[in-house]
């Protein structure tokens, strides 16, 4: 396990990504309708999970479809790239419980998310934060943004039968 | 035969996960099973990737079958015992359905090894021991933390 290859474009710009997202986050859960404390920590694990879930099965091990920074291996600045998850986890129940998502809106809702997670992929991709290889592609990517975000929508709306989101404050 | 054996025991655990009388809450219940397999994933790649430590079958159906025990019946595993360590009355009754759930996550992983879905080099059942210990012992101290924060939210109301 390495700190880095060598600190460059990709390592500055994934460190002030990280810091813009988590700038939002903290501008987010100072409103009035922020979320309750254990969903909002639920949802920045839901995110991040996610993340390390899909790199370590599809991007790593056998399949190995893409590269995070500078290497194959584990290196610190990975961990700041799993980190960049967890406040979009906050982002999506944020905002399903603010837009009222329901029966209606719900496929719009996942589709836009899908698409911003494609876009996000290409940005990152393109700062060479991920490189693709063994014929992955970032359309390939979309199934696989359009499954996660349904159940995590489907998540949400069990969970919102059993728990109360917002904050009670 | 290793697959079989393995996706059975996902099967199972799965089953008995969502049969089970849940003394956690849901969202308690998600919790568990997302610190779990971080904390899991995380461990596997360091010890087998990173250190060499063990290998990983290359070959497609065990593969998929080492992912399918990470992903689900380790995590689902640990889950099933926070629920039980609820109805624990004493210490003892916890450190009883502990070594039950390390023992159960035991023979999946001497499953693996008999079917070389796994191989060990320099790793061995003992440290796997002493690991699975270990990550029982943390994910049982996030969640008491986890719990804590909405009796705060309560009281602070």
């Amino acid at each position: 396990m390495k700190l880095w290859e060598n600190f460059g474009g990709n390592e500055l710009f994934l460190l002030i990504t990280t810091a813009a997202a988590y700038f939002v986050y903290f501008l987010l859960i100072r409103r009035p309708d922020k979320l309750a404390k254990q969903i909002r920590i639920l949802s920045l694990l839901w995110g991040m999970s996610i993340g390390i879930l899909y790199d370590f099965t599809i991007g790593g091990g056998r399949t190995d479809f893409y590269k995070i920074n500078d290497l194959n291996n584990y290196e610190v600045t990975d961990v700041l790239y799993y980190l960049l998850f967890a406040p979009f986890g906050y982002f999506f129940f944020y905002f399903y419980e603010k837009m009222k998502i329901g029966k209606k809106t719900f496929i719009i809702y996942v589709l836009v998310w899908a698409l911003l997670g494609v876009f996000f992929q290409w940005v990152l991709t393109a700062a060479g934060i991920i490189t693709l290889q063994k014929g992955y592609r970032i359309a390939h990517s979309f199934p696989i943004f359009l499954l996660t975000q349904t159940l995590t929508g489907v998540y949400i709306q069990v969970l919102k039968s059993k728990e109360q989101l917002s904050a009670a404050e | 035969m290793g697959f079989v054996l393995i996706v059975s025991l996902a099967w199972l655990v799965l089953m008995l996960f969502t049969s089970m009388n849940k003394k956690l809450t849901f969202i308690e219940n998600t919790f568990v099973y997302l610190v779990a397999l971080v904390i899991h994933i995380n461990f596997t790649w360091i010890v087998y990737e990173e250190l060499n430590m063990a290998k990983i079958s290359q070959q497609i159906l065990d593969n998929s079958a080492f992912l399918i025990h990470r992903s689900i019946t380790l995590p689902l595993t640990v889950a099933i015992t926070m629920n039980l360590f609820r109805t624990a009355p004493s210490f003892g009754s916890k450190l009883f359905k502990t070594t039950l759930s390390v023992l159960f996550l035991v023979v999946a992983v001497v499953i693996a090894l008999y079917f070389d879905i796994v191989e060990y080099k320099k790793w061995n059942i003992g440290y796997e021991i002493i690991y699975l210990i270990l990550l029982h012992l943390v994910v049982q101290y996030l969640l008491k933390h986890f719990g804590q924060l909405k009796t705060r939210g309560v009281n602070e109301a």
